[in-house]
């Protein structure tokens, strides 16, 4: 096996500036629960003046989202209390509330601090009662941070606000297209551009501590995974072999990435060793076996591979090299993905020619299919398991869209401009 | 996401295939001489001939063994299934079966025929409940008899099961447990989903025994039969005389009205 993963640090200075436009997703929820939980959030002020970050909206913005919740408009609103204290419950009685989000900021050196309750109206109960700090520029996260915490008292579920999604834009300049790599909050704020290139670029896959993107650009004139830092934006070329480097996949510890290499004649599952630089060959098989990603616990790959004549998805224990079929419904089924629990199985279904984001649970075998929409691709799943984002078209327009896993609740995130693809969730 | 990966690296793996051809061409080395013993006139095969045919069949065998390797995947998948399904069946079978005889149990303490009005339990629950009161009562030859049919079917040998109640049908034609078995068998063909079997079984209670205890329970049953052979109008009818009743099967056969009609 001969390593040619030459180290290439560059700082591609030209490629990366920080991007101005604000909020380049937008969001139009198509389907929500029935019955959606009720809630208050009464304006978070400073002493009545406002913030420099509307922190109550994005937290109406955020819970509304989820589609489990359907907050209360502020103009319906007949008291803004900010503390538990100030609570009077039958005006949110009156308004049908089920719960509650009251809160108030203060501000010292710069540094803001919000105390904020969740309150159940019909107990007139104080579930809890929480600080958060942060800089003004933080504010948006303690807004996502507070959404979390609600999310979580009400629903039993972790929040998955605080996160980020990365995703490829594609978009023709001057009779070419150009691609970018975007990295946003979830609800498509603090949009920020990590790369541009008139090349293909494909696969982001984050670090498992979010820190880092791996990705396929084809800047070099063929397919090579780099990875980047996104603090600092330092970046790395992982492979250059000849033929395919692909589908890069972080390990769950972070130190190795699973990815696809075609150097040996056909396209087989490698996994790298980020250490010591060691790539070790994982399947051995004349057919196609690509798109490897990790099972939750580190053990185990999961990959597509067409050994048994069409597109299927196999797991490879790599302890023991044991090689065992997923999928049997249907005769394509790709690009597998799976859920924190480690047993929905998501993946990409074709039904009647068209292709659907479907889950697979894995000790039933249930299959259903979530998605309406047709070409759907590339699911990523949402940290807490609720929720995954997929890429669809809308029009002739690629835009990224979600849905949660029991297909309760959809949404689209259309892009203002040019085509979006290949989005990764973060993983925290 | 998979196609075009297939489609750029078609190429790649046609040089894969030259790759794996190697191996095969060594069997084809080996081969000759048997051949050359045969006709040893035979001049030898140019290489390059051959390894374009090689590499051809390489490739049928190839796109064979995938085609073979799906098949098998698919198979095994399905014995795995069918055996999962087999056990469920029989679990299930042993359960019923077990549960009854805890609602047997329960019941001969309250002694007496009102059992099935009293016990909550499903119909199969209450009617064996019947069956084995009078099999611990009973005794003699007619009663080892039935008791061991009963045992088979317990034990999951329902074929055993079947054959024994059959026999115990006709050799005891006027016996005390014939309705008994003619409502076993009932119960078994809806099982095994031979319902022209079961309706038949079921209706013999009903015309033969119309006061037996089984004879409500099998009123139940018999709607359901129909219901699942498409003749609703008799479903109804069945089901609304089985509903009228006060008993277990009265209860069950409501629940079945308001569910399916």
């Amino acid at each position: 096996m001969k390593k040619t993963g030459v180290a290439l640090s560059i700082c591609l200075l030209v490629l990366i500036f920080p991007l101005t436009v604000l909020a380049g997703l937008t969001i139009e929820i198509t389907k929500g629960v029935d019955n959606p939980t009720r809630i208050g959030i009464s304006p978070i002020t400073r002493d009545g003046k406002s913030l420099p970050e509307d922190v109550s909206k994005i937290i109406s913005d955020d819970l509304h989202r989820s589609g489990l919740f359907r907050p209360i408009p502020k103009r319906d609103m007949l008291s803004f209390p900010a503390t538990a204290k100030d609570v009077y419950y039958r005006d949110w009685r009156i308004l049908g509330a089920e719960y509650l989000v009251v809160g108030k900021t203060s501000q010292r050196d710069g540094i803001y601090q919000i105390t904020f309750s969740l309150l159940e109206v019909h107990s007139s109960r104080v579930v809890f009662t929480k600080v958060v700090k942060g800089s003004s520029t933080q504010l948006r996260d303690l807004a996502h941070y507070i959404s979390d915490e609600v999310y979580q008292a009400v629903t039993g579920i972790p929040g998955a606000f605080s996160t980020r999604v990365a995703y490829v834009t594609a978009f023709p300049f001057g009779g070419k297209m150009k691609f970018k790599l975007m990295v946003a909050d979830v609800d498509g704020a603090r949009e920020r551009l990590l790369l541009e290139s008139k090349e293909p670029i494909m696969s982001p896959s984050w670090s498992p501590d979010a820190k880092q993107l791996a990705y396929v650009s084809f800047e070099t004139g063929r397919p090579a995974i780099f990875r980047q830092n996104l603090a600092t934006a330092a970046r790395e070329q992982l492979t250059n072999f000849r033929g395919l480097n692909g589908a890069p996949a972080w390990s769950p510890d972070g130190r190795s990435m699973a990815l696809v290499l075609s150097k040996d004649g056909n396209p087989e599952i490698y996994t790298l060793d980020l250490q010591s630089r060691r790539f070790t060959r994982r399947t051995k098989h004349f057919a196609i076996d690509t798109e490897p990603n990790w099972t939750p616990d580190g053990k185990s790959l999961i990959f597509t591979s067409d050994r048994g004549g069409t597109p299927q998805i196999y797991k490879l224990t790599l302890a023991s090299g044991k090689v065992e079929r997923l999928t049997f419904k249907g005769s394509y089924n790709a690009r597998p993905r799976l859920a924190p629990d480690g047993r929905t199985l998501v993946m990409v279904h074709r039904d009647n020619g068209r292709f659907h984001i479907a889950t697979q649970d894995l000790v039933t075998g249930d299959l259903r299919v979530l998605t309406q929409t047709y070409l759907d691709e590339s699911p990523t799943v949402a940290p807490n398991g609720a929720m995954l984002l997929y890429a669809t078209k809308k029009g002739n327009k690629g835009v990224l869209a979600a849905v949660s896993l029991d297909a309760g609740v959809k949404f689209l995130l259309p892009a203002r401009f040019g085509d979006v693809r290949e989005p990764a969730w973060s993983p925290k | 996401m998979f196609a075009p990966v297939g489609f750029i690296f078609f190429g790649l793996l046609i040089s894969c295939s030259v790759f794996a051809a190697a191996p095969v061409s060594e069997i084809g080395g080996q081969t000759p001489p048997s051949v050359s013993v045969a006709a040893p006139q035979v001049p030898p095969i140019e290489p390059k001939v051959l390894s374009g045919d090689v590499h051809y069949q390489v490739q049928i065998l190839q796109d064979e063994v995938r085609t073979l390797r799906g098949m098998l995947e698919e198979l095994n998948n399905e014995v795995r299934l069918l055996k999962k399904r087999q056990m469920d069946d029989y679990m299930d079978l042993d359960r019923r079966l077990s549960t009854s005889s805890v609602g047997q149990a329960g019941s001969s303490l309250k002694g007496g025929g009102a059992v099935q009005a009293a016990s909550g339990k499903a119909v199969e629950s209450s009617s064996t409940g019947t069956t084995s009161q009078v099999t611990s009562s009973a005794s003699g030859a007619e009663a080892d008899h039935y008791n061991n049919a009963y045992a088979q079917l317990k034990a999951g040998k329902v074929a055993a099961a079947v054959a024994q109640f059959k026999t115990h049908i006709s050799k005891y034609p006027t016996g005390k447990y014939v309705a008994n078995s003619h409502y076993w068998l009932g119960e078994i063909y809806v099982l095994q989903n031979k319902l022209e079997l079961a309706r038949q079984s079921f209706a013999t209670v009903l015309e033969s025994y119309p006061a037996h205890r089984k004879a409500s329970d099998s009123t139940y049953k018999l709607g359901q039969v129909y219901f699942m052979q498409g003749n609703k109008a008799k479903a109804k009818e069945l089901l609304e005389k089985a509903a009228a009743g006060n008993d277990n099967a009265a209860r069950l056969a409501r629940s079945y009205l308001t569910e399916n009609f």
